[in-house]
């Protein structure tokens, strides 16, 4: 019999909050990747800037010079040269005052992104400037506010899933994920809703009662919310349809779920571009030595079908492993991986607990093909889409696409491909074992972290 | 459409589903529920049938991710333009110098060719460029570079225009060593300026071409402009102390001898530099 308070969501909130910690102040100040970027941005919405400004023919908006300063030298330490942060010089820079009246214009490409998912982290930096202003706390105040919206929605996920709860815990509780989770970045709120998602999607499956249109409108709020954070996951809103029409109240709700998710993806985008366009924005490319056009791109492709299907297969076979690394830990703009054996072992361990799962109904293979098929789909557009849109036209190899984008996906890929609803339930062995695993492979993870970055 | 399997009640909007009924909507399998509820099942009991049904796709799927995991296959994924750029490189390694030609030419070749499909590209332009400088065909180096830096420069990151403009530089610094009277000069000079990029090493260049030709106050001017932006730039230091020698200005003339002394000292140009001066 297990405690009542030894559930899984109580498990993942208080390792999630120890561990979250522990990343906020151990990984270096926004080292993970753009988070710079997306710091800034938080900066400018805790201090009332929604929209961007323009200043001398450039996008960003006005912050204190320090605390510019203070990130900026923070960027582009060759950390895989052997530069390492040394702890004393930061304990150093905690204590520089903020001086919040010399105020400097931050040119910031990315301050075009719409600012709803820097919303808690900038609600954290406006209180914990209360107590802190110096321009390291801020960083750490954005990083911990974002922690809390994390474990705040995936407790509600795990708490809510009627099964495969051990899955969504190890998976949250990644390296990776919680390195995201625990950072000034769009990725916070993405994996948090999505995870959200997958849980009401088995929730939905299992419930006694028909999907009601309340259900539905709570389904789509999530994917709206969703979406105002990050792009490029659509395809698993519909994971839905994964469940048997007959359950939904009625087939009218059926037919406007489609419709209403289809409206969640494309009206956040539509009405903060509308806005947008009352602000005379200067256009600055990210990148121009390579043409990053997405129609002259698509239109090379489709010339060349056969040629651009092969090359997804062969970016899959060469660049996988990186992938696979990335979706387990690789962190920051060092790109610093994980040990292959820890990699391969959380590989195993989401293997283990799907395996391990017997629901009192098991799932059917309908139900578990369609996730998975969604799941693989999402996967290939990401690739796919990285490839018309992310790389230079008529390139061969896939630009920028990272393994941590796929973390939303392995709910959906590792239940597909593993769940086997013949083995017994180790109900009470996995309650034990996970959460001494997670707590092991984090531990490991901090231990990494501050020996691969810092020196004493 | 009314849900066929729930009982029509206009007080319960939120209807229980029955077992089987869920059973049947959920699509789950009597031998799935069987197997399930059997606790004495084990794998060697299930017929060949069920095992393949369980065991196939997660089965598939782990050798999958092995087989991208330990690499058993892995291609190597190269842009075509890239390759090209490697074939010129790894040229220089090769001892012989007809086999390294030949190798240097088919990077060339394929630059070309992309050049071709993707004149949109100015990292091809700036690749393009750098096979010419190798080839030591200064003007088609500059062209490219300058293409280069027309189409590439104003990025936040992965800057094209700063490697374009040093190998223009080079070439247009080899293509003034060649030059025999100052008009010529400053036309190949006009010809690598490009009006919205700043590349303050062409007013270096102006002032050396000046230099070189006589003219002390042009020269003078155009190094001052350079050395604004590179002030421990020991050539024109060197060079503005020994125009301002020939105009008879000892006093700047010592000014900026005793800066390029600082890059320059003990060498036998400085000696003769400052025994030119004290004559003066």
């Amino acid at each position: 019999m297990i405690h009542k308070y030894w559930q899984y969501h109580y498990l993942f909130l208080v390792i999630g909050l120890i561990f979250g910690l522990m990343l906020v102040f151990s990984n270096p100040p926004w080292h993970t990747n753009d988070e710079d970027r997306h710091f800034y941005n938080a900066y400018a919405l805790s201090q009332g800037n929604i929209s961007p400004q323009v200043k001398d023919g450039k996008m960003g908006h006005p912050m204190p010079a320090n605390l510019i300063k203070a990130v900026q030298i923070h960027q582009g330490l060759a950390f895989n040269q052997g530069q390492l942060i040394s702890k004393a010089k930061l304990k150093e820079l905690e204590s520089q005052p903020l001086d919040a009246n010399k105020i400097a214009f931050c040119e910031n490409v990315n301050a075009v992104q719409l600012p709803f998912p820097y919303i808690p982290s900038s609600i954290m930096i406006k209180i914990g400037m209360l107590f802190n202003d110096n321009p390291i706390w801020i960083g750490w105040w954005g990083r911990i506010g974002a922690l809390l919206s994390y474990l705040i929605i995936i407790f509600w996920a795990i708490k809510i899933i009627p099964y495969f709860k051990p899955l969504l815990t190890l998976i949250a509780l990644s390296p990776m994920a919680l390195y995201q989770g625990a950072s000034v970045t769009y990725d916070t709120l993405n994996l948090a809703f999505l995870f959200l998602l997958f849980a009401l999607v088995i929730k939905f499956y299992y419930q006694k009662t028909v999907i009601t249109l309340k259900q539905i409108l709570l389904f789509c709020l999530i994917a709206f919310l969703h979406r105002c954070s990050k792009d490029g996951y659509f395809i698993l809103y519909f994971s839905i349809f994964a469940i048997s029409y007959e359950k939904f109240e009625n087939k009218k709700l059926y037919v406007s779920t489609f419709i209403l998710l289809l409206a969640a993806n494309f009206l956040p985008a539509f009405l903060w571009n509308h806005y947008l366009a009352s602000f005379i924005l200067p256009s600055a490319p990210l990148q121009t030595d390579f043409s990053f056009n997405s129609d002259l791109n698509l239109s090379f492709h489709t010339e060349h079908p056969f040629h651009t299907f092969w090359v997804g297969i062969e970016n899959i076979l060469y660049q996988g492993k990186v992938w696979l690394g990335g979706c387990i830990g690789r962190f920051g703009y060092s790109y610093t991986l994980l040990p292959d054996w820890l990699v391969f072992l959380q590989l195993l361990a989401y293997v283990f607990v799907v395996m391990n799962e017997k629901p009192d109904i098991p799932l059917s293979n309908r139900f578990k093909y369609t996730l998975l098929g969604f799941g693989l789909l999402n996967i290939l557009g990401i690739i796919f889409g990285f490839l018309i849109m992310a790389s230079p036209v008529g390139a061969n190899l896939i630009y920028g696409l990272q393994g941590r984008y796929f973390i939303p996906m392995l709910p959906f890929l590792f239940l597909g491909l593993f769940y086997v609803p013949i083995f017994k339930g180790k109900e009470l062995f996995m309650s034990w074992c996970i959460p001494i695993y997670i707590i092991l492979i984090l531990t490991y993870t901090v231990y990494f972290i501050h020996s691969e970055f810092y020196i004493s | 459409m009314e849900n066929p399997i729930i009982p029509q009640s206009e007080n319960q909007p939120n209807e229980t589903i029955h077992q089987e009924n869920l059973n049947r909507i959920n699509d789950v399998e009597f031998s799935d529920k069987v197997a399930l509820n059997d606790e004495t099942a084990s794998f060697s009991d299930l017929p060949l049938e069920d095992k393949i049904r369980y065991f196939g796709l997660p089965l598939i799927g782990f050798v999958a991710i092995c087989f991208i995991w330990l690499e058993l296959y892995k291609p190597v994924v190269i842009d075509e333009w890239n390759k090209g750029k490697y074939l010129i490189d790894k040229a220089s390694a090769i001892p012989d110098p007809a086999l390294a030609l030949e190798q240097i030419n088919q990077g060339g070749a394929i630059l070309k060719e992309q050049l071709n499909k993707h004149p949109y590209h100015a990292r091809i332009w700036h690749l393009y460029g750098h096979y010419f400088l190798v080839k030591e065909q200064w003007d088609s180096c500059m062209y490219m570079e300058k293409k280069a830096i027309e189409l590439g420069a104003g990025g936040v990151v992965n800057h094209v225009e700063f490697m374009a403009a040093d190998n223009l530089n080079l070439a247009l610094q080899m293509k003034l060593n060649q030059t025999r009277n100052l008009d010529s000069s400053l036309q190949i000079i006009k010809f690598a300026t490009i009006p919205s990029f700043e590349n303050y090493v062409i007013d270096k260049f102006k002032g050396l071409v000046y230099s070189k030709f006589k003219q002390p106050d042009s020269c003078i001017s155009n190094l001052k402009i350079y050395l604004k932006h590179v002030p421990e730039d020991e050539d024109a230091l060197y060079k503005l102390s020994e125009n301002y020698m020939r105009k008879g200005d000892k006093q700047n003339a010592l000014l900026y001898a005793n800066k390029a002394k600082q890059f320059l000292d003990k060498t036998p140009l400085m000696d003769t530099l400052f025994k030119k001066i004290k004559a003066l």
